[in-house]
């Protein structure tokens, strides 16, 4: 009976499909299920559930039956039901082993009824299925695989999966017609397993995915009872990567991982690890939200062995496949934490768990030693339990590199013995100065810092971070949790360059040094930085430099730049043109003031000037030195005298007229300030008055004396005028005869030095400088003159002297009335009578020694009255540089 | 805390060296001031009497102006503008009044428009108008302006 009531069954499966309800569609389960299919013939029991409607739409909730299969081995389809063999497919699990099967009544109206799947199991063909969404939200796959015990395996097998995608509006017990069916074709593999891929947009997520399969196997084409299921419910996601154990500075053992993509919803994890110590054999499964686990107590030489997956929190989900299994041994001595990067000047301390021979050492036993070379005082431990030692480091110094080590061991040992293991310590010197200054146009603020002081610590990257206030800093900079990274280039001389373009003037711009290591991360103290405050503005533009005339004075002008729009201060240096400036400085600190003169010692002269400004209120930097400016050498006053002169006269007897040759040296510029365009002599006497003679460009003018008395003067004529101090020379007959030289001595201290000295007697005439006249004597050679003030008795004269010449000196008293008598000495004639008084005394004296010891006493007190005489008149040796250190009281030296 | 001083201070530095910058900018020296330009209406005049809210509208709308502009030295002119407001407010806040968030302005809505067709008259009346503003403020803010 129940066999015929299958054959009643037998229909196209098309119509099936279309009578079938949707809701009797197989929900996916997130586990595997199974697929059996059976011979229909096949005899067993046959049970329907009491209280079974012949209407599917009671079935809500229950997978639906399956229905028939047709032998296709003629490839026709064959609507005799003898030619036939009809298979009964129907969907169950190992934890719902009920198998429903679909059957239609006489009436063809559908039905279910449910048997259980070891009927099946008996005989038949059997899959294993799974069905999942991916993580990526796009594909939907199904997994076959043949049972091993599958009559029907060969190696032809072919799987389809038909597939629609039903809209939400959709989702009523009307079934979509067979045409709205999808194929996709699996992918098998040699040893019967089967994928199946359905693309579904994102859109249809939430979509029920109506499906069945059409298995062709041996020949024998099966077909899957309807299934459902909502792609959005059955997301598997990828297994979580990246599984990770390490021990904690807390001395826990934590286990981290990270998933592979995001998924719109947040997962949830199971951790499966296990414990392999020397203690126990410990293992545990732990559900988490996040992606680590803490396990307390982790235990030296220890292994632990870790796998996650991954599961969708909230709603209906696959767990994922568990990740690959990651092992994680522990050492006989645990450090925690191992390695530590830290700032100088803070404090750190590393925890210690010692294992010596299968037997943890007692925290209490554990000593500490740095480097292997120096135990750390014991003040510095604590024990933090029987285990767990603890040591202290205090305001740390940066690590000193010794070789190619960049940190400090730290070694935790037992008493006397320490494991080779050591922990890592690494402190930074963090101090990096951060200095900023923003362009005269105050658009761009260049920042610059210097990485030499980390540079040790290898595989670390540097960042200058920065927050931005909107006005002003707070009187402690601090790092602000929201920043932003800058980009800074490295310059040739080892700084680091970071340009803020455009800028907030008055804004707050904190900024520190992030380095990050794989250690961790360190922030360098923070210093804030307003960019008005660190203007470097434009030098002054327009600077020119003169020597004003008439008033002498060295100005300098300048224009301020166009920003900042502050009061601003300026520096003035000034110095002589040349190779090697001499810079002298000036500060002008009147912001109003354009310009400024200054004194300087030499008019004449180029001068070369440059001008810088800075705020006046401190901020900020000095501009650079502006381009310079120079002096043009002009005439800025009249003369300041007239040029020193003197005459020679050549008197011709017969006519009693005398030619006087007036002589003078040109006016420097000190005196002519700064040039002389002519000279003028101007004569004066009782008969012809006063008149003016222009000698151009010349220093010499010859005129006759004729008179009496005749003046002259010699003006020298600039730009700006005459010079007003002038000499004045009278020539006259009369006081030519007035002698006030008494004596007149000439010493030889070098060839390029001779003193002279004389005794003026005293006189009635106005007595205004003498003029000294020296030349070759019995030569006709140039005559030399000098001036030398009436106040001086002695002077020294600097030529080039020839020893072995005879020198004519004549020294000329000069009275306002007229030009005194000289004083004419040949040569140096007191010490030719010395030279010969010297001789006569060689001869002399054996005569003497051999006459009379009465006169040699005679010539002995004579001799010291000589010499007395002489060294009154002796030179100060230090006027001349050959005479010093020579003892002048030997006379010999002398001579 | 900042001395009330020197925010009034960097505020009249700060207006002194936009009026300079916008001297700077080449093509807005050459406009004449004789000659009106229509259709801009958006763009605020000149107002000898301002208080600090109406400051901080006006240059609110500057800014939104500038924002628009593809100059490149106008980005500067309006950080500089953004500074000047936060000055404002802090000169506001010293006075105890309140100064309301602008909000966008409406007119500006066209802005676009006008700025596809006449980029070269906006970018000109604009800096010429707000050169304008900034001196008004500048002299206002000697007389201690009100809230």
């Amino acid at each position: 009976m129940i066999c015929q009531k299958f054959c009643v069954a037998l229909l196209h499966w098309e119509f099936i499909y279309v009578t079938t309800a949707f809701n009797l569609a197989y929900p996916i389960t997130p586990w595997k299920f199974k697929l059996s299919c059976m011979p229909s013939n096949t005899t067993y029991d046959f049970l329907f559930p009491p209280g079974i409607s012949k209407n599917t739409s009671n079935l809500n909730g229950r997978y639906e039956a399956v229905v028939e299969t047709k032998l296709n081995s003629s490839g026709n389809y064959l609507s005799n039901l003898s030619s036939r063999i009809t298979f009964h497919c129907c969907f169950w699990s190992e934890e719902d082993k009920n198998c429903s099967v679909y059957a239609d009544d006489i009436e063809g109206k559908a039905f279910v009824t449910t048997v259980n799947s070891l009927v099946f199991q008996q005989t038949g063909a059997h899959w294993n299925i799974q069905c999942w969404m991916k993580e990526d939200l796009k594909l939907f796959i199904c997994y076959i695989e043949s049972l091993f015990k599958n009559p029907f395996k060969n190696y032809d097998l072919t799987v389809h999966l038909l597939y629609v995608l039903l809209d939400l509006l959709e989702e009523s017990p009307l079934l979509p017609e067979k045409g709205s069916f999808q194929i996709v074709q699996c992918n098998c593999s040699f040893n019967e397993c089967c994928e199946c891929h359905v693309p579904v947009p994102t859109a249809k997520l939430n979509n029920t995915l109506l499906m069945y399969l059409k298995i062709t196997s041996g020949g024998v084409i099966f077909h899957s009872p309807p299934m459902s299921a909502q792609p959005i419910n059955v997301v598997k996601p990828d297994p979580p990567l990246g599984l990770h154990m390490e021990i904690t500075d807390t001395g826990s053992l934590k286990i981290s991982w990270s998933s592979p993509t995001l998924v719109p919803f947040q997962l949830q994890y199971q951790v499966k690890y296990s414990e392999n110590s020397t203690k126990n054999m410990k293992k545990a499964d732990e559900i988490v939200t996040a992606t680590s686990l803490l396990v307390d107590s982790v235990l030296p030489g220890s292994s632990y062995d870790v796998q996650v997956r991954s599961k969708r929190l909230d709603g209906l989900g696959i767990w994922s496949d568990w990740s690959t299994l990651l092992t994680f041994t522990t050492q006989d001595v645990i450090y925690f934490p191992p390695k530590i990067l830290t700032a100088a000047g803070s404090n750190i301390s590393f925890h210690c768990i010692y294992k010596n021979e299968k037997k943890i050492v007692s925290s209490k036993k554990i000593v500490w030693w740095l480097n292997l070379a120096e135990k750390i005082p014991q003040s510095q431990y604590d024990v933090v339990d029987d285990h767990i030692s603890k040591v202290t480091f205090p305001n740390l110094n940066a690590t000193k590199p010794r070789g190619k080590f960049t940190y400090d061991a730290v070694y935790c040992c037992n008493e006397q013995e320490c494991h080779h293991r050591y922990a890592e310590l690494y402190v930074i010197d963090v101090n990096i100065n951060i200095s900023c200054e923003t362009d005269g146009y105050l658009t761009k603020m260049t920042c610059r810092w210097s990485p030499s002081a980390i540079q040790s610590l290898a595989g670390s990257n540097l960042q200058l971070r920065y927050h931005r206030s909107s006005l002003y800093c707070s009187d402690v900079p601090s790092i602000h949790p929201v920043s932003e990274p800058k980009d800074c280039h490295l310059q040739r001389d080892g700084f680091y360059e970071c340009i803020f373009q455009p800028i907030f003037l008055l804004s707050g711009y904190t900024m520190w040094i992030r380095i990050n290591h794989t250690l961790g991360s360190l922030d360098s103290p923070p210093v804030c930085v307003i960019p008005d405050s660190v203007v470097k503005p434009l030098p002054p533009s327009s600077v020119k430099a003169e020597i004003t005339v008439k008033i002498g004075l060295l100005k300098i002008s300048w224009e301020k730049p166009v920003f900042p729009e502050n009061n601003l201060q300026f520096q003035i240096r000034y110095g002589l043109s040349g190779k090697q400036v001499q810079w002298k400085m000036f500060e002008v600190y009147d912001a109003k003031l354009k310009s400024a003169s200054l004194p300087v010692p030499d008019l004449c002269a180029v001068y070369t000037v440059q001008v810088r400004c800075k705020r006046l209120d401190g901020l900020g930097y000095w501009s650079n030195w502006s381009t310079p400016a120079h002096t043009v050498v002009v005439d800025v006053k009249v003369p300041i005298r007239g040029p020193e002169f003197w005459r020679i006269i050549s008197e011709d007897t017969t006519k009693k007229e005398r030619n006087v040759t007036l002589l003078w040296k040109p006016l420097m510029k000190n005196d002519s300030l700064c040039s002389v365009r002519r000279y003028v002599v101007k004569h004066h006497t009782s008969h012809n008055g006063t008149w003016l003679e222009d000698v151009g460009n010349h220093t010499k003018l010859t005129f006759l004396w004729t008179e009496q008395a005749h003046s002259v003067m010699v003006l020298a004529i600039n730009s700006i005028g005459a010079s007003s101090a002038n000499f004045n020379l009278t020539l006259s007959r009369s006081i030519s005869k007035v002698n006030i030289v008494q004596s007149l001595s000439a010493y030889p201290l070098n060839s390029s030095c001779v003193i002279l000295s004389w005794m003026l007697s005293p006189s009635d005439y106005n007595l205004m400088y003498f003029i000294l006249e020296w030349k070759i004597l019995n030569e006709d050679s140039e005559i030399k003159w000098l001036r030398i003030p009436s106040s001086v008795k002695k002077y020294y004269v600097h030529d080039h002297f020839i020893p072995i010449e005879k020198y004519q000196f004549s020294l000329y008293p000069i009275f306002t009335e007229g030009v005194g008598k000289p004083k004419i000495i040949n040569s140096f004639t007191q010490d030719d009578e010395k030279h010969q008084h010297d001789a006569d005394l060689y001869v002399i004296v054996p005569i003497i020694i051999s006459s009379s010891i009465l006169l040699l006493g005679t010539l002995s007190v004579l001799h010291q009255r000589m010499k007395k005489l002489f060294w009154e008149d002796v030179p100060n040796p230090k006027n001349c540089s050959w005479a010093q250190g020579l003892n002048f009281q030997k006379r010999t030296d002398i001579l | 805390m900042v001395p009330i001083r020197k925010v009034q201070d960097d505020t009249k530095t700060l207006i002194k060296t936009i009026v300079t910058r916008i001297n700077d900018i080449s093509h807005t020296q050459s406009v004449s001031s004789k000659q009106r330009v229509t259709g801009l209406d958006f763009i605020p005049g000149l107002h000898p009497l301002l208080s600090l809210s109406k400051m901080d509208q006006t240059l609110a709308i500057y800014q939104q102006i500038l924002a628009s502009l593809p100059s490149r030295n106008v980005i500067q002119i309006s950080n500089d503008l953004e500074n000047l407001r936060d000055l404002l407010h802090l000169l506001a806040a010293s006075k105890s009044c309140p100064l309301p968030q602008v909000r966008a302005l409406e007119s500006l809505e066209s802005l676009g428009v006008v700025l596809e067709a006449s980029l070269y008259s906006t970018e000109v009346v604009a800096l010429s108008r707000l050169q304008g503003s900034l001196q008004d403020m500048l002299r206002q803010l000697d007389l201690s302006p009100g809230c």
